[in-house]
């Protein structure tokens, strides 16, 4: 590993790595430990990477897969802890971004299923179903489906909070 | 809705650069941490190696017509090993975490070394002293035999004194196969060495 691995391998992709984190936690400190947590795997798991895809490919997958595995944990912590569901202060603590647009847009992405929220973040990041398919492990129909069906659903929350 | 979702995406994200990246706390510290708890996970799996590796010297002696006892003797230079190896698993988790990250890592490297060298000759000894009397005591019990009696194979007449040659052929082979399977199973020990090197340099960039 070089010395500069983390500005050459990680920083030019800080930002869909930001993106998914911010999607998959509900606090500002949850969000740096996602960030940290997705890092060190990449990290930890670049010699696995074996140039069959795009190292951003692999990237998205190694964050997705850590972000998921982060939210099982903590959803564990969670229903051991309190039964109760997650109070809306706790969910909007995060705030995306100064953008009132695009923070209900993030609230909105949350109230979607796991999988759901990452297939919408690597849509909206320009991937192509393939390549969606690829990272989440499905095919690329099915993506073109689930998409039209997220968008549907997404236009929804954001016509209800909007109204 | 007024605009579409791409397009609050889009309109939010024009500028990526400005987008605030938390910074990496401790990302080496948790990195060196990460490495040193694979390495005593691996002095780990070595240790639980000597549990089988007993049983097969027990299961060798009997097979040679030693009697319980002597085979039970056989495995005796494996219990002050089971204690060595606990104490080692020990001792790399005692290297002390108090100093920076760099000097932290060069500690458990040398303790590594330490351990490496010390495990080397140890095998050379152990197998030494569990093949020497083995062969002693079934040489003395079976005197007068061939070679091909004592192992029960048709037609091998070597006198058997030769049965004593197997001790430095062991020892030999074990030398091999101890540096060979350390060369193969060492990635810990790489990412580890890669790390320290990282490390220096960022000492040297001054970052």
């Amino acid at each position: 590993m070089s010395s500069d691995f983390y500005k050459q391998f990680i920083l030019p992709y800080a930002g869909i790595i930001i993106k998914m984190c911010r999607a998959y936690s509900n606090t500002q400190e949850d969000f740096e430990d996602y960030y940290q947590e997705v890092c060190l795997q990449i990290w930890r798991s670049h010699q696995k990477f074996e140039e069959r895809s795009e190292w951003s490919t692999w990237v998205y997958r190694v964050s997705l897969n850590v972000c998921l595995t982060l939210l099982k944990k903590d959803k564990k912590v969670k229903s051991t802890f309190n039964s109760k569901e997650i109070p809306n202060e706790v969910m909007e603590d995060i705030q995306a971004f100064d953008d009132e647009d695009l923070n209900l847009l993030y609230s909105a992405i949350k109230k979607l299923n796991e999988v759901d929220r990452a297939v919408i973040l690597l849509y909206l990041e320009e991937n192509s179903y393939q390549e969606i398919a690829n990272i989440t492990g499905t095919t690329s129909n099915n993506i073109g489906v689930r998409i039209n069906r997220i968008k549907e659903r997404l236009k929804k929350i954001l016509d209800g909070k909007i109204n | 809705m007024e605009k579409s979702i791409e397009k609050i995406w889009k309109d939010a994200f024009l500028n990526e650069g400005e987008l605030k990246v938390p910074a990496i706390n401790n990302f080496y510290e948790r990195k060196s941490m990460l490495v040193v708890d694979k390495l005593i996970s691996r002095l780990g799996i070595e240790f639980k190696i000597l549990f089988p590796l007993a049983l097969m010297v027990f299961i060798i002696n009997l097979v040679m017509g030693n009697g319980l006892v002597w085979s039970t003797l056989g495995v005796a230079p494996f219990v002050p090993w089971f204690f060595i190896a606990h104490a080692q698993i020990k001792s790399m988790k005692s290297v002390p975490a108090n100093s920076n990250c760099l000097e932290y890592l060069l500690n458990v490297k040398t303790e590594l070394k330490r351990i490496f060298r010390y495990n080397f000759r140890a095998t050379i000894v152990l197998i030494f002293l569990t093949s020497f009397p083995t062969f002693l005591y079934t040489y003395i019990k079976q005197k007068g035999k061939t070679l091909g009696e004592i192992f029960g194979i048709d037609n091998f007449d070597a006198n058997a004194l030769w049965i004593f040659a197997a001790i430095p052929i062991a020892l030999i082979l074990a030398a091999i196969l101890f540096k060979a399977t350390h060369k193969l199973t060492n990635k810990n020990e790489l990412n580890l060495y890669a790390l320290i090197d990282d490390l220096k340099t960022l000492k040297k960039n001054n970052l």
